[in-house]
């Protein structure tokens, strides 16, 4: 994805109509906010910031230990990226292995009963 | 299939309580057979947590049927989380003696919920001073899991078995009708199946204690005899 940048000139040209938009409550603080800093002389650059987990936080939302979470990332077997030294592991992965998780215990399970 | 949005944090509190639910489970949940399948395969997609000691492991290897796998087993060999065996922070005094170790535990490990199949074992001085409850799988089961966790975990279960029966409808209509009768009879019209046993009873005491089983809050003696605060049985 590439970044978006509003400048104050853009927002002079073109100000946000008065009145009820009809936009949802995010869009709505977002316009705000551009509004606000170009008034300032500010411009804005919108960038996409990638929701992720450590391997703690993954390993607390699947409820397995965290050196479980790392042998499957040094196995390759959770894709995630390194910033620095550290491993981030993007929300999209940590739901992929959720469910792939749960089918791969119920292997063991299933048949219990 | 979609999972509602995965948040580090949220800004209701009450939703705080809910996901960060930490449930400890009994030795008698952890042998091998239904009970142990469905709670162990619903703890990473909902919004609790499982845990349990090597005290409750030991039990559970106990009464292990021979052939099935022992939870020691399956703990390691898919990273499962366990706690230390603990010591209760205030002295117990009506829990039976057998099971203090479990309640002691699930109070170190900071459990909110001690999920077992005799509730009645526990007693209410003890869990209203740990601020705990102790709830029977298919009253916990039956409320605490959404739809689409349970249809997803019987999807898994169907997918990898064996033997009969393969279907998630088929699973429903004989394993869980014979074992979780409240469970059965909130998913009987939405997987449109009939029972192939008559339901048995609903466990005599299914629940004690002071958190509701649903949101986490503490309940007053009202709400204590259903288990759940007003809000929360309005949706149950």
């Amino acid at each position: 994805m590439t970044t978006v940048k509003i400048d104050p000139a853009q927002v002079e040209r073109a100000p946000l109509p008065s009145g009820d938009l009809g936009l949802p409550e995010w869009a709505m603080s977002a316009l705000a906010f551009i509004q606000s800093a170009s008034k300032a002389g500010e411009s804005v650059s919108l960038v996409p910031d990638e929701v992720t987990l450590s391997p703690s936080q993954m390993a607390e939302e699947i409820g397995v230990s965290r050196a479980s979470i790392q042998r499957r990332i040094v196995s390759g077997e959770i894709r995630c990226r390194r910033v620095g030294s550290r491993y981030r592991i993007p929300i999209q992965e940590v739901e992929r292995f959720r469910r792939a998780f749960v089918r791969d215990l119920a292997t063991t399970l299933a048949n219990d009963f | 299939m979609t999972w509602p949005p995965l948040l580090p944090t949220t800004s209701d509190p009450a939703e705080d309580r809910r996901r960060r639910a930490t449930v400890y489970l009994d030795a008698n949940v952890l042998t091998a057979g239904l009970v142990r399948t469905l709670v162990l395969l619903s703890g990473p997609i909902a919004d609790h947590r499982t845990i349990w000691s090597p005290y409750a492991e030991r039990e559970a290897a106990r009464h292990q049927p021979s052939g099935a796998k022992g939870i020691a087993t399956v703990r390691r060999q898919y990273g499962l989380r366990i706690a230390p065996d603990g010591q209760s922070p205030v002295p117990l005094v009506d829990t039976d003696p057998k099971d203090i170790p479990i309640l002691a535990s699930a109070a170190a490990a900071d459990a909110r919920y001690l999920i077992t199949e005799n509730v009645k074992d526990f007693g209410p001085l003890d869990l209203a001073r740990l601020s705990m409850s102790a709830v029977h799988p298919d009253l916990f089961l039956s409320s605490r899991i959404t739809r689409t966790e349970y249809l997803f975990v019987l999807g898994a279960i169907a997918e990898k078995r064996l033997r009969e029966p393969k279907t998630a409808a088929g699973i429903h209509a004989l394993e869980i009708a014979k074992k979780l009768p409240r469970l059965f009879t909130k998913y009987r019209v939405e997987l449109g199946v009939e029972p192939a046993f008559p339901l048995p009873g609903i466990a005599k005491t299914s629940f004690r204690g002071v958190r509701c089983i649903v949101c986490a809050a503490i309940l007053d003696a009202e709400d204590m005899v259903y288990g759940m605060d007003r809000h929360c049985r309005r949706f149950a």
